[in-house]
């Protein structure tokens, strides 16, 4: 089986959506051909195009942004389909998994209809997906005891679809947040990331709060 | 103010009124726009101010001064186009990285007063499911944009496009 998986981060370094990509890399078997692809802010080759035209599976996953799929792998969405219409009689499976900064992993659900919409286009069939709340979190504490316990079932979760994917099974899609309250969640977010974040540049609650008008 | 934000080629300006043309702010696409790498330098670094000096870095500032937001777009899956979309990307500076709840759902706080209009026009050959989904994202960025209502409509052609302002 020809698994292809596609990171779309568009950060330049580590991102939340590469670390949960080595999580399902982990659990898919070792005997399929599985090749991994980083998009970041470039656009892939023609060769590579092909590569994952190639696929019997392709697995893309990315943050959302504006409600949405990221600009560059909507670029890149456009030129896939495009590769992938010439391919007659060949049915390629695509899995998503969507991470959102906010608490509910739900609010990826319009993101999950554009790639519905956008396999109706390509002639691929939709398999499901994952659509992961807090995901700035995960980064955040995937070296730390909190990664298993706020994160447990995203874990679970990916081993469950990796059986599935690799037997081309298509499923509901399922939306996870993360193993807390939205008040514990939201309370971790400002004291142990983006308040520890601004202090190292020097800045206070007050400078966060700054409204520039030029 | 207005802020116009299109991904035509060859834009016509009579689609803005002559006495609002002054007043109105065009962003199009001169090939030189970066994605937004989520650095979040506007958050906790230089607070609502993007870092990335393209010439598309006062996207946040001028959705904290528009009246009205009006985007014409190629419709593609039921979302915005490529450069469009990365538009609405780089809007993040006009967000606070605080959160509120809004309909039982998590969003972030503004860091401006400002609620404006959004008006979207899609163009293209659209499916009708790509046009339910496209009403659902407008919707939502209104939600997380703060806007005081959000309205879209729906062009075979850019052409049969209208008056926008």
């Amino acid at each position: 089986m020809k698994i292809r998986i596609i990171n779309g981060s568009q950060k330049t370094g580590a991102s939340n959506t590469g670390i949960i990509l080595n999580e399902l890399n982990y659990f898919l078997k070792k005997d399929s051909e599985i090749i991994n692809y980083t998009l970041g802010i470039k656009q892939f080759s023609p060769e590579i195009y092909n590569e994952i035209a190639s696929g019997d599976i392709i697995i893309f996953a990315f943050p959302l942004y504006t409600d949405s799929i990221p600009s560059n792998v909507l670029q890149m969405l456009i030129d896939l389909e495009n590769c992938l219409k010439k391919q007659a009689f060949k049915e390629t499976v695509i899995y998503t998994i969507i991470n959102n900064g906010f608490y509910e992993g739900q609010q990826t659900h319009i993101a999950f209809e554009i790639m519905e919409n956008w396999c109706l286009r390509s002639g691929t069939l939709f398999g499901g997906g994952i659509g992961q709340g807090a995901g700035e979190m995960i980064g955040a504490t995937k070296n730390t005891p909190l990664w298993k316990i706020l994160f447990g079932n995203l874990i679970r979760e990916l081993k469950i679809i990796a059986k599935k994917i690799e037997r081309k099974e298509t499923f509901e899609i399922k939306y996870l947040s993360p193993n807390c309250p939205r008040f514990l969640w939201e309370f971790m977010a400002l004291h142990t990331f983006w308040h520890p974040l601004a202090r190292k540049n020097k800045l206070t609650k007050k400078d966060i709060l700054k409204t520039p008008i030029n | 103010m207005n802020v116009l934000i299109h991904d035509l080629e060859n834009f016509d300006e009579s689609l803005i009124s002559t006495d609002k043309q002054k007043d109105t702010v065009i962003i199009s696409d001169n090939g030189k726009i970066h994605p937004c790498i989520c650095c979040f330098s506007c958050w906790i670094k230089t607070p609502g101010k993007c870092a990335i000096k393209d010439g598309y870095d006062n996207i946040g500032l001028l959705h904290s001064k528009c009246e009205r937001l009006v985007i014409i777009s190629r419709c593609f899956y039921g979302s915005y186009s490529p450069f469009v979309h990365n538009v609405m990307d780089r809007s993040i500076p006009y967000l606070l990285p605080y959160f509120e709840t809004k309909n039982g759902e998590t969003h972030h706080q503004c860091r401006y007063d400002n609620k404006p209009v959004i008006k979207v026009y899609f163009y293209g050959e659209i499916f009708d499911m790509e046009k339910e989904t496209a009403k659902k994202m407008v919707l939502a960025n209104g939600i997380n944009h703060h806007a005081q209502k959000t309205e879209v409509y729906f062009y075979d052609n850019s052409n049969d496009i209208q008056e926008i302002l």
